[in-house]
Protein backbone atom coordinates (compact mmCIF):
# COMPACT_ATOMS: atom_id res chain seq x y z
CA UNK A 1 0.00 0.00 0.00
CA UNK A 2 2.73 2.15 0.84
CA UNK A 3 4.04 1.74 -2.59
CA UNK A 4 0.74 2.46 -4.12
CA UNK A 5 0.21 6.14 -2.52
CA UNK A 6 4.01 6.70 -3.14
CA UNK A 7 3.54 6.13 -6.95
CA UNK A 8 -0.60 8.01 -6.70
CA UNK A 9 2.13 10.57 -5.02
CA UNK A 10 4.26 11.29 -7.74
CA UNK A 11 1.16 11.37 -10.48
CA UNK A 12 0.06 14.43 -8.08
CA UNK A 13 3.54 16.08 -8.07
CA UNK A 14 3.15 15.98 -11.90
CA UNK A 15 -0.17 18.12 -12.01
CA UNK A 16 1.64 20.44 -9.49
CA UNK A 17 2.51 23.07 -11.88
CA UNK A 18 -1.10 23.08 -12.71
CA UNK A 19 -1.96 23.82 -9.65
CA UNK A 20 0.79 26.19 -9.39
CA UNK A 21 -0.43 28.71 -11.79
CA UNK A 22 -1.61 32.09 -10.75
CA UNK A 23 -4.99 33.14 -11.91
CA UNK A 24 -4.16 35.68 -14.17
CA UNK A 25 -3.55 38.81 -12.46
CA UNK A 26 0.17 38.48 -11.27
CA UNK A 27 3.78 36.88 -11.94
CA UNK A 28 4.77 34.99 -9.18
CA UNK A 29 7.74 32.60 -8.63
CA UNK A 30 8.28 29.93 -6.70
CA UNK A 31 11.00 27.73 -4.85
CA UNK A 32 10.03 25.53 -2.47
CA UNK A 33 12.18 22.36 -1.10
CA UNK A 34 11.46 19.72 1.00
CA UNK A 35 13.27 17.71 3.65
CA UNK A 36 11.87 14.20 5.32
CA UNK A 37 12.50 11.74 7.32
CA UNK A 38 10.43 9.39 6.07
CA UNK A 39 10.49 7.43 2.67
CA UNK A 40 11.17 9.58 -0.42
CA UNK A 41 8.43 10.53 -2.28
CA UNK A 42 7.89 13.69 -4.59
CA UNK A 43 4.67 14.33 -2.57
CA UNK A 44 7.55 15.01 0.44
CA UNK A 45 6.62 19.39 -1.52
CA UNK A 46 3.59 19.79 0.32
CA UNK A 47 5.82 20.18 3.40
CA UNK A 48 5.74 23.14 4.73
CA UNK A 49 7.84 26.46 4.62
CA UNK A 50 8.36 29.99 4.98
CA UNK A 51 6.86 31.98 2.56
CA UNK A 52 7.72 35.75 1.78
CA UNK A 53 6.04 37.60 -1.25
CA UNK A 54 4.33 40.63 -2.56
CA UNK A 55 1.67 40.02 -4.63
CA UNK A 56 -1.10 41.76 -6.60
CA UNK A 57 -3.22 38.37 -7.14
CA UNK A 58 -5.60 36.49 -5.40
CA UNK A 59 -4.01 32.97 -5.42
CA UNK A 60 -0.08 33.34 -6.54
CA UNK A 61 0.96 32.61 -3.50
CA UNK A 62 -0.50 29.18 -3.16
CA UNK A 63 1.81 28.87 -6.11
CA UNK A 64 4.75 29.56 -4.40
CA UNK A 65 7.02 26.61 -3.77
CA UNK A 66 5.90 24.62 -1.07
CA UNK A 67 6.25 27.95 1.74
CA UNK A 68 3.09 29.53 1.12
CA UNK A 69 3.06 33.36 1.30
CA UNK A 70 0.58 34.58 3.65
CA UNK A 71 -0.21 38.21 3.37
CA UNK A 72 0.40 40.38 6.29
CA UNK A 73 -0.40 43.83 4.79
CA UNK A 74 -2.84 44.07 1.46
CA UNK A 75 -4.08 46.90 0.12
CA UNK A 76 -6.70 46.17 -2.46
CA UNK A 77 -7.95 48.39 -5.09
CA UNK A 78 -11.43 48.89 -5.56
CA UNK A 79 -14.07 45.36 -4.85
CA UNK A 80 -16.35 43.48 -7.23
CA UNK A 81 -18.39 44.21 -4.38
CA UNK A 82 -21.08 46.93 -4.49
CA UNK A 83 -23.44 48.38 -2.18
CA UNK A 84 -22.81 49.89 1.55
CA UNK A 85 -19.17 49.84 2.73
CA UNK A 86 -18.05 46.98 0.51
CA UNK A 87 -14.44 47.64 0.76
CA UNK A 88 -11.47 45.50 1.28
CA UNK A 89 -9.35 43.02 -0.90
CA UNK A 90 -11.67 41.04 -2.51
CA UNK A 91 -9.31 38.56 -4.76
CA UNK A 92 -10.10 40.34 -8.51
CA UNK A 93 -8.33 43.19 -6.81
CA UNK A 94 -5.72 45.36 -7.96
CA UNK A 95 -3.25 46.61 -5.56
CA UNK A 96 0.02 46.08 -3.94
CA UNK A 97 0.66 44.00 -1.31
CA UNK A 98 3.71 42.40 0.94
CA UNK A 99 3.14 39.66 3.12
CA UNK A 100 5.79 37.04 4.76
CA UNK A 101 4.68 33.86 6.33
CA UNK A 102 5.72 31.23 7.98
CA UNK A 103 4.47 27.55 8.35
CA UNK A 104 5.63 25.01 10.30
CA UNK A 105 3.91 21.58 9.80
CA UNK A 106 3.43 18.54 8.07
CA UNK A 107 0.79 18.47 5.11
CA UNK A 108 -1.66 16.53 5.48
CA UNK A 109 -1.59 12.59 5.86
CA UNK A 110 -2.62 10.91 2.62
CA UNK A 111 -1.30 7.35 3.47
CA UNK A 112 -1.19 5.45 6.76
CA UNK A 113 1.31 4.94 9.22
CA UNK A 114 4.69 5.72 7.98
CA UNK A 115 3.40 7.32 4.70
CA UNK A 116 2.53 9.92 6.52
CA UNK A 117 4.65 13.24 5.12
CA UNK A 118 6.65 14.86 7.67
CA UNK A 119 8.19 17.94 7.92
CA UNK A 120 9.59 20.11 5.19
CA UNK A 121 11.27 23.37 4.81
CA UNK A 122 10.52 25.70 2.00
CA UNK A 123 10.86 29.44 0.86
CA UNK A 124 8.54 30.53 -1.79
CA UNK A 125 8.39 34.29 -3.19
CA UNK A 126 5.67 36.19 -5.00
CA UNK A 127 6.16 39.08 -7.35
CA UNK A 128 2.66 40.33 -8.98
CA UNK A 129 2.20 42.35 -11.32
CA UNK A 130 -0.80 43.11 -12.56
CA UNK A 131 -1.57 41.56 -16.43
CA UNK A 132 0.45 38.37 -16.68
CA UNK A 133 -0.36 35.31 -14.88
CA UNK A 134 2.25 32.91 -15.30
CA UNK A 135 3.97 31.25 -11.98
CA UNK A 136 6.35 29.11 -11.98
CA UNK A 137 7.01 26.60 -8.56
CA UNK A 138 8.23 23.90 -7.53
CA UNK A 139 7.21 21.97 -4.86
CA UNK A 140 3.71 21.37 -3.05
CA UNK A 141 2.37 18.16 -4.85
CA UNK A 142 -1.02 16.90 -4.17
CA UNK A 143 -2.54 14.03 -2.15
CA UNK A 144 -2.90 12.37 -6.20
CA UNK A 145 -6.49 13.17 -5.45
CA UNK A 146 -6.31 16.73 -7.01
CA UNK A 147 -7.27 18.23 -3.88
CA UNK A 148 -4.68 21.30 -3.06
CA UNK A 149 -3.48 21.52 0.18
CA UNK A 150 -1.84 24.29 1.53
CA UNK A 151 -0.23 25.47 4.03
CA UNK A 152 -0.68 28.71 5.09
CA UNK A 153 -0.46 30.70 7.92
CA UNK A 154 -2.16 33.33 6.98
CA UNK A 155 -5.54 31.06 7.21
CA UNK A 156 -7.68 32.03 4.70
CA UNK A 157 -6.93 34.76 3.49
CA UNK A 158 -8.81 35.50 0.47
CA UNK A 159 -12.16 34.94 2.45
CA UNK A 160 -11.34 36.75 5.36
CA UNK A 161 -10.62 39.55 2.65
CA UNK A 162 -14.44 39.55 2.09
CA UNK A 163 -15.72 38.62 5.17
CA UNK A 164 -15.82 42.23 6.79
CA UNK A 165 -17.88 44.01 3.78
CA UNK A 166 -20.55 41.09 3.79
CA UNK A 167 -21.75 41.54 7.20
CA UNK A 168 -23.29 44.36 8.77
CA UNK A 169 -27.12 46.28 9.38
CA UNK A 170 -27.36 48.77 6.45
CA UNK A 171 -27.94 52.18 7.71
CA UNK A 172 -31.72 54.05 7.00
CA UNK A 173 -35.26 52.35 6.15
CA UNK A 174 -35.51 50.17 3.34
CA UNK A 175 -37.36 52.05 0.36
CA UNK A 176 -40.39 49.32 0.13
CA UNK A 177 -40.81 50.23 4.17
CA UNK A 178 -40.00 54.20 3.46
CA UNK A 179 -43.64 53.82 1.25
CA UNK A 180 -45.35 51.96 3.70
CA UNK A 181 -44.27 53.80 6.63
CA UNK A 182 -44.26 57.90 6.57
CA UNK A 183 -40.93 59.34 7.47
CA UNK A 184 -39.78 55.17 8.15
CA UNK A 185 -41.58 55.90 11.92
CA UNK A 186 -44.01 52.18 12.56
CA UNK A 187 -46.91 52.79 14.17
CA UNK A 188 -46.99 53.28 17.46
CA UNK A 189 -49.31 50.45 18.61
CA UNK A 190 -46.90 48.07 16.59
CA UNK A 191 -43.74 49.19 18.40
CA UNK A 192 -45.68 48.33 21.72
CA UNK A 193 -46.34 45.25 20.66
CA UNK A 194 -43.17 44.44 19.69
CA UNK A 195 -41.25 45.70 22.78
CA UNK A 196 -42.57 42.44 24.46
CA UNK A 197 -41.11 40.57 21.83
CA UNK A 198 -37.74 42.08 21.33
CA UNK A 199 -35.93 38.68 22.10
CA UNK A 200 -37.42 37.42 19.61
CA UNK A 201 -36.47 39.92 16.91
CA UNK A 202 -33.16 40.61 18.42
CA UNK A 203 -30.03 39.71 16.15
CA UNK A 204 -29.19 36.92 18.19
CA UNK A 205 -32.51 35.66 17.85
CA UNK A 206 -31.86 35.43 14.03
CA UNK A 207 -28.68 34.26 14.33
CA UNK A 208 -26.70 37.70 13.31
CA UNK A 209 -25.67 38.33 16.64
CA UNK A 210 -22.53 37.55 16.18
CA UNK A 211 -22.43 39.44 12.66
CA UNK A 212 -23.54 42.80 14.16
CA UNK A 213 -21.39 44.60 16.49
CA UNK A 214 -24.34 46.63 18.33
CA UNK A 215 -27.07 44.84 19.73
CA UNK A 216 -28.28 47.16 21.58
CA UNK A 217 -31.48 48.91 20.94
CA UNK A 218 -35.23 48.28 19.55
CA UNK A 219 -35.27 45.45 16.98
CA UNK A 220 -38.52 44.86 15.18
CA UNK A 221 -39.87 42.96 12.33
CA UNK A 222 -41.84 43.79 9.10
CA UNK A 223 -42.36 42.31 5.64
CA UNK A 224 -38.76 40.60 5.54
CA UNK A 225 -36.66 42.72 7.38
CA UNK A 226 -34.98 42.88 10.90
CA UNK A 227 -35.24 46.63 11.48
CA UNK A 228 -33.79 48.85 14.33
CA UNK A 229 -35.71 51.31 15.58
CA UNK A 230 -33.43 54.92 16.78
CA UNK A 231 -34.29 57.14 19.79
CA UNK A 232 -36.71 58.93 17.75
CA UNK A 233 -38.95 55.63 16.80
CA UNK A 234 -37.72 55.55 13.28
CA UNK A 235 -36.12 52.71 11.72
CA UNK A 236 -32.86 53.37 11.81
CA UNK A 237 -31.20 50.33 10.03
CA UNK A 238 -32.06 47.23 8.53
CA UNK A 239 -31.17 43.70 7.74
CA UNK A 240 -32.89 41.86 5.13
CA UNK A 241 -33.69 38.44 5.87
CA UNK A 242 -33.00 35.36 4.77
CA UNK A 243 -36.46 33.32 3.67
CA UNK A 244 -38.00 36.95 4.18
CA UNK A 245 -36.90 39.99 1.84
CA UNK A 246 -34.17 37.87 0.70
CA UNK A 247 -36.88 35.01 -0.42
CA UNK A 248 -36.82 32.93 -3.93
CA UNK A 249 -38.71 35.66 -6.37
CA UNK A 250 -37.40 38.67 -4.44
CA UNK A 251 -35.14 40.73 -6.38
CA UNK A 252 -32.34 41.77 -4.47
CA UNK A 253 -32.44 45.24 -2.41
CA UNK A 254 -30.69 47.60 -4.27
CA UNK A 255 -29.10 49.41 -1.90
CA UNK A 256 -27.92 46.41 0.30
CA UNK A 257 -24.71 45.49 0.42
CA UNK A 258 -22.93 42.07 -1.12
CA UNK A 259 -19.82 40.99 -1.92
CA UNK A 260 -18.41 38.37 -4.27
CA UNK A 261 -16.24 35.68 -2.81
CA UNK A 262 -13.38 34.27 -3.80
CA UNK A 263 -12.82 32.17 -6.88
CA UNK A 264 -12.37 29.04 -5.07
CA UNK A 265 -15.73 29.65 -3.71
CA UNK A 266 -17.41 30.41 -7.10
CA UNK A 267 -16.00 27.24 -8.35
CA UNK A 268 -16.90 24.54 -5.23
CA UNK A 269 -20.20 26.10 -4.85
CA UNK A 270 -20.87 26.55 -8.67
CA UNK A 271 -22.43 29.80 -8.12
CA UNK A 272 -21.13 30.81 -11.94
CA UNK A 273 -20.19 34.49 -12.88
CA UNK A 274 -20.19 37.73 -9.57
CA UNK A 275 -23.61 38.44 -11.38
CA UNK A 276 -25.34 35.51 -10.92
CA UNK A 277 -25.37 35.29 -7.18
CA UNK A 278 -24.71 37.91 -4.02
CA UNK A 279 -22.97 36.67 -0.89
CA UNK A 280 -24.17 38.37 2.50
CA UNK A 281 -24.65 37.84 6.36
CA UNK A 282 -22.83 34.32 5.33
CA UNK A 283 -25.60 33.15 2.75
CA UNK A 284 -25.13 32.71 -1.00
CA UNK A 285 -28.40 33.57 -3.03
CA UNK A 286 -28.30 32.46 -6.60
CA UNK A 287 -29.36 35.47 -8.45
CA UNK A 288 -31.41 36.11 -12.17
CA UNK A 289 -28.57 37.90 -13.78
CA UNK A 290 -30.95 40.32 -15.51
CA UNK A 291 -33.76 40.32 -13.14
CA UNK A 292 -31.48 40.25 -9.71
CA UNK A 293 -34.35 38.38 -8.61
CA UNK A 294 -33.23 35.29 -6.39
CA UNK A 295 -33.67 32.38 -7.67
CA UNK A 296 -32.22 29.47 -5.06
CA UNK A 297 -29.88 29.54 -2.13
CA UNK A 298 -27.05 28.12 -2.94
CA UNK A 299 -24.21 28.19 0.48
CA UNK A 300 -24.47 28.64 3.89
CA UNK A 301 -21.40 29.71 5.49
CA UNK A 302 -20.91 29.22 9.32
CA UNK A 303 -18.51 32.71 9.52
CA UNK A 304 -15.94 30.65 11.05
CA UNK A 305 -12.12 31.49 11.14
CA UNK A 306 -9.74 28.84 10.10
CA UNK A 307 -6.36 29.66 10.48
CA UNK A 308 -3.38 27.60 10.07
CA UNK A 309 -1.42 28.02 12.77
CA UNK A 310 -4.04 29.16 15.25
CA UNK A 311 -6.69 26.91 17.44
CA UNK A 312 -9.65 25.41 15.56
CA UNK A 313 -12.63 26.92 16.19
CA UNK A 314 -15.01 25.76 19.12
CA UNK A 315 -17.80 23.61 17.79
CA UNK A 316 -16.21 21.33 16.18
CA UNK A 317 -15.56 18.38 17.78
CA UNK A 318 -17.30 15.37 15.93
CA UNK A 319 -16.02 14.71 12.84
CA UNK A 320 -17.34 16.11 9.78
CA UNK A 321 -15.54 15.08 6.64
CA UNK A 322 -17.52 14.89 2.89
CA UNK A 323 -18.54 10.91 2.73
CA UNK A 324 -15.93 10.77 -0.70
CA UNK A 325 -13.54 12.49 0.97
CA UNK A 326 -13.42 10.04 3.91
CA UNK A 327 -11.10 7.55 2.55
CA UNK A 328 -8.34 10.20 2.57
CA UNK A 329 -9.37 12.48 5.57
CA UNK A 330 -10.01 10.38 8.44
CA UNK A 331 -9.19 10.54 12.44
CA UNK A 332 -6.21 9.32 13.97
CA UNK A 333 -3.51 9.67 16.41
CA UNK A 334 -1.21 12.07 14.34
CA UNK A 335 -4.08 14.27 12.65
CA UNK A 336 -7.62 14.81 12.68
CA UNK A 337 -9.76 16.10 9.96
CA UNK A 338 -12.83 19.02 10.27
CA UNK A 339 -14.93 20.13 7.25
CA UNK A 340 -16.13 23.84 7.47
CA UNK A 341 -17.14 26.03 4.51
CA UNK A 342 -15.98 24.38 1.15
CA UNK A 343 -12.27 23.08 2.72
CA UNK A 344 -11.30 20.09 4.91
CA UNK A 345 -8.35 21.07 7.90
CA UNK A 346 -5.80 19.66 8.99
CA UNK A 347 -5.92 19.60 12.94
CA UNK A 348 -3.28 18.32 15.39
CA UNK A 349 -5.05 16.16 18.25
CA UNK A 350 -2.56 17.48 20.74
CA UNK A 351 -2.67 20.63 20.10
CA UNK A 352 -5.73 21.09 18.48
CA UNK A 353 -3.73 24.01 16.22
CA UNK A 354 -4.70 24.09 12.83
CA UNK A 355 -1.91 21.94 10.38
CA UNK A 356 -2.87 23.07 7.02
CA UNK A 357 -5.95 23.92 4.28
CA UNK A 358 -7.41 21.27 2.20
CA UNK A 359 -9.42 22.59 -0.96
CA UNK A 360 -11.68 19.68 -2.12
CA UNK A 361 -11.73 18.56 -5.68
CA UNK A 362 -14.64 19.57 -7.76
CA UNK B 1 -11.39 -0.14 5.23
CA UNK B 2 -10.31 2.87 7.48
CA UNK B 3 -11.74 2.92 10.79
CA UNK B 4 -14.19 5.64 9.60
CA UNK B 5 -15.05 3.92 6.71
CA UNK B 6 -16.11 0.97 8.90
CA UNK B 7 -17.95 3.35 11.49
CA UNK B 8 -19.83 4.94 8.87
CA UNK B 9 -21.23 1.87 7.04
CA UNK B 10 -21.52 -0.19 10.39
CA UNK B 11 -25.41 0.63 10.45
CA UNK B 12 -25.20 4.20 12.42
CA UNK B 13 -28.31 3.89 14.42
CA UNK B 14 -26.19 1.06 16.44
CA UNK B 15 -26.97 3.68 20.02
CA UNK B 16 -30.13 4.63 18.71
CA UNK B 17 -31.48 0.95 17.67
CA UNK B 18 -30.46 -0.15 21.18
CA UNK B 19 -27.63 -2.29 20.49
CA UNK B 20 -25.30 0.13 22.19
CA UNK B 21 -21.85 -0.93 20.27
CA UNK B 22 -20.08 1.08 17.57
CA UNK B 23 -16.82 -0.64 17.79
CA UNK B 24 -14.97 -0.93 14.65
CA UNK B 25 -15.67 -4.25 14.61
CA UNK B 26 -19.34 -4.22 14.60
CA UNK B 27 -21.06 -6.30 11.92
CA UNK B 28 -24.58 -5.07 11.88
CA UNK B 29 -25.86 -5.07 8.18
CA UNK B 30 -24.42 -1.66 6.70
CA UNK B 31 -26.73 1.50 6.10
CA UNK B 32 -25.99 2.14 2.32
CA UNK B 33 -25.35 5.51 1.55
CA UNK B 34 -27.79 6.40 -1.29
CA UNK B 35 -26.83 8.24 -4.39
CA UNK B 36 -29.46 10.41 -3.95
CA UNK B 37 -29.06 14.17 -2.73
CA UNK B 38 -30.00 15.30 0.34
CA UNK B 39 -32.43 17.63 -0.58
CA UNK B 40 -34.27 14.25 -2.52
CA UNK B 41 -34.04 12.18 0.39
CA UNK B 42 -35.42 14.96 2.51
CA UNK B 43 -38.49 15.53 0.04
CA UNK B 44 -39.05 11.53 0.09
CA UNK B 45 -39.78 11.52 3.78
CA UNK B 46 -43.27 11.98 4.69
CA UNK B 47 -41.51 12.33 8.76
CA UNK B 48 -40.06 15.11 8.17
CA UNK B 49 -42.36 16.92 5.26
CA UNK B 50 -42.94 19.94 7.56
CA UNK B 51 -39.66 20.91 7.13
CA UNK B 52 -39.36 19.47 3.62
CA UNK B 53 -41.96 22.07 2.80
CA UNK B 54 -40.10 24.78 4.32
CA UNK B 55 -36.92 24.42 2.14
CA UNK B 56 -39.13 24.62 -0.64
CA UNK B 57 -40.94 27.34 -0.04
CA UNK B 58 -37.80 29.13 0.87
CA UNK B 59 -35.57 27.88 -1.94
CA UNK B 60 -33.43 25.75 0.31
CA UNK B 61 -33.95 22.57 -1.43
CA UNK B 62 -31.00 24.04 -3.42
CA UNK B 63 -28.84 23.82 -0.73
CA UNK B 64 -28.92 20.40 -0.13
CA UNK B 65 -28.83 19.71 -4.01
CA UNK B 66 -25.37 20.89 -4.21
CA UNK B 67 -21.70 19.60 -4.03
CA UNK B 68 -21.07 20.82 -0.40
CA UNK B 69 -22.64 18.54 2.37
CA UNK B 70 -24.69 19.36 5.34
CA UNK B 71 -25.88 17.54 8.04
CA UNK B 72 -29.75 18.32 8.78
CA UNK B 73 -31.42 18.22 12.17
CA UNK B 74 -35.17 17.43 10.91
CA UNK B 75 -37.42 18.14 13.86
CA UNK B 76 -40.63 15.29 12.99
CA UNK B 77 -43.79 16.69 11.68
CA UNK B 78 -45.32 16.50 15.03
CA UNK B 79 -42.31 18.20 16.86
CA UNK B 80 -42.58 21.05 13.79
CA UNK B 81 -45.55 21.20 14.53
CA UNK B 82 -45.03 24.00 17.38
CA UNK B 83 -43.12 25.99 15.10
CA UNK B 84 -45.58 26.50 12.42
CA UNK B 85 -47.99 27.22 14.97
CA UNK B 86 -45.83 30.00 16.78
CA UNK B 87 -44.58 31.41 13.70
CA UNK B 88 -47.45 31.34 10.93
CA UNK B 89 -47.76 32.32 7.77
CA UNK B 90 -46.08 33.89 5.34
CA UNK B 91 -45.18 36.79 7.26
CA UNK B 92 -43.77 34.67 9.50
CA UNK B 93 -41.69 32.46 7.15
CA UNK B 94 -38.44 34.09 7.37
CA UNK B 95 -38.66 33.33 11.30
CA UNK B 96 -39.37 29.85 10.50
CA UNK B 97 -36.35 29.66 8.36
CA UNK B 98 -34.15 31.02 11.22
CA UNK B 99 -35.41 28.44 13.20
CA UNK B 100 -34.13 25.76 10.86
CA UNK B 101 -30.94 27.53 10.17
CA UNK B 102 -30.10 26.28 13.59
CA UNK B 103 -30.59 22.62 12.74
CA UNK B 104 -28.27 22.84 9.65
CA UNK B 105 -24.56 21.99 10.17
CA UNK B 106 -21.34 22.03 8.26
CA UNK B 107 -20.30 18.87 6.75
CA UNK B 108 -21.41 15.13 6.49
CA UNK B 109 -21.98 13.99 10.16
CA UNK B 110 -24.01 10.17 10.90
CA UNK B 111 -25.21 8.94 14.20
CA UNK B 112 -22.08 6.77 14.72
CA UNK B 113 -19.97 9.94 14.36
CA UNK B 114 -21.60 11.91 16.98
CA UNK B 115 -21.86 8.50 18.99
CA UNK B 116 -18.34 8.12 18.67
CA UNK B 117 -17.31 11.54 19.46
CA UNK B 118 -19.68 11.76 22.71
CA UNK B 119 -17.86 8.26 24.18
CA UNK B 120 -14.54 9.98 23.26
CA UNK B 121 -14.98 13.09 25.34
CA UNK B 122 -13.88 13.85 28.42
CA UNK B 123 -16.96 15.00 29.49
CA UNK B 124 -19.35 12.97 27.49
CA UNK B 125 -20.35 16.22 25.55
CA UNK B 126 -19.53 17.81 22.20
CA UNK B 127 -19.88 20.76 20.23
CA UNK B 128 -20.73 21.42 16.62
CA UNK B 129 -21.55 24.40 15.15
CA UNK B 130 -24.52 25.37 13.29
CA UNK B 131 -25.51 27.14 10.57
CA UNK B 132 -27.35 29.86 12.91
CA UNK B 133 -24.41 31.10 14.64
CA UNK B 134 -24.89 29.00 17.89
CA UNK B 135 -23.92 25.75 18.82
CA UNK B 136 -25.36 22.56 19.74
CA UNK B 137 -24.26 20.32 22.28
CA UNK B 138 -24.70 16.17 21.97
CA UNK B 139 -24.42 13.72 25.21
CA UNK B 140 -25.98 9.84 26.00
CA UNK B 141 -29.36 9.82 27.78
CA UNK B 142 -29.93 6.39 28.44
CA UNK B 143 -28.51 4.79 25.18
CA UNK B 144 -29.87 7.28 23.29
CA UNK B 145 -28.21 10.78 21.69
CA UNK B 146 -29.27 14.16 22.97
CA UNK B 147 -28.95 17.32 21.32
CA UNK B 148 -29.00 21.09 23.35
CA UNK B 149 -28.97 24.40 22.10
CA UNK B 150 -27.81 27.37 23.65
CA UNK B 151 -30.85 28.42 24.67
CA UNK B 152 -31.94 24.99 26.15
CA UNK B 153 -33.74 23.99 23.85
CA UNK B 154 -33.77 20.06 24.10
CA UNK B 155 -34.16 17.03 21.76
CA UNK B 156 -33.58 13.16 20.97
CA UNK B 157 -31.78 11.75 17.65
CA UNK B 158 -34.42 9.22 16.12
CA UNK B 159 -32.88 6.43 14.44
CA UNK B 160 -33.41 5.65 10.51
CA UNK B 161 -30.59 8.41 10.05
CA UNK B 162 -30.98 9.36 6.14
CA UNK B 163 -27.71 9.19 4.46
CA UNK B 164 -27.44 11.04 0.99
CA UNK B 165 -24.54 11.67 -1.23
CA UNK B 166 -23.59 14.88 -0.32
CA UNK B 167 -25.26 15.22 3.55
CA UNK B 168 -27.26 13.72 6.31
CA UNK B 169 -30.60 13.89 7.85
CA UNK B 170 -31.27 13.05 11.42
CA UNK B 171 -34.54 13.20 12.31
CA UNK B 172 -35.44 15.00 15.91
CA UNK B 173 -37.84 15.04 18.39
CA UNK B 174 -38.07 18.16 18.91
CA UNK B 175 -37.19 21.85 17.79
CA UNK B 176 -34.09 23.37 19.05
CA UNK B 177 -34.96 26.92 18.89
CA UNK B 178 -36.52 28.61 22.03
CA UNK B 179 -40.07 29.70 20.18
CA UNK B 180 -41.35 31.33 23.21
CA UNK B 181 -41.77 35.54 22.73
CA UNK B 182 -40.55 36.79 25.80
Amino acid sequence: MKYLLAAVSALAVAASPALAQGNGHGNSNGNGNGNRGAPASVSDNRGNGNGNGNRNAMRDDRGNGQGAASRADRQGGPPQARGNDDRGGPPEARGNGNGNGNGNRGGPAIGRGDDRPGNGNGNGNANGNRGNGNSAGNGRGNNGNQDRISVRSGGLVDFIAYRGPSHGMADGCPPGLARKYNGCRPPGLARQQDEARYRRYSPDWWGYGGLFGDRRGSYYYDDGFLLRLGSDGRISGYIPLLGGALAVGRTWPDDYRYARMPRYYESYYGLGGPDRYRYADNVVYRLDPQTTAIVSIAAMLTGDEFVVGQPMPRGYDVYNVPYGYRDRYYDGPDAMYRYNNGYVYQVDPETMLIASVIELAI
Amino acid sequence: MNRTMIALLAAPALLLAGCGDSSEEATEAPVAVSTQTLAAMIAGDSDISAVSQLLSDAGLQGLFDGNAPYTVLAPTNAAFAAVEEALPGDDQRAARVAVIREHVLPGYLTTADIEAAVRNAPDGSVQMQTMGGAPLTFTLEDNTIGVTAADGSHALLQAGELLASNGVAIRVDGVLKNLDAQ
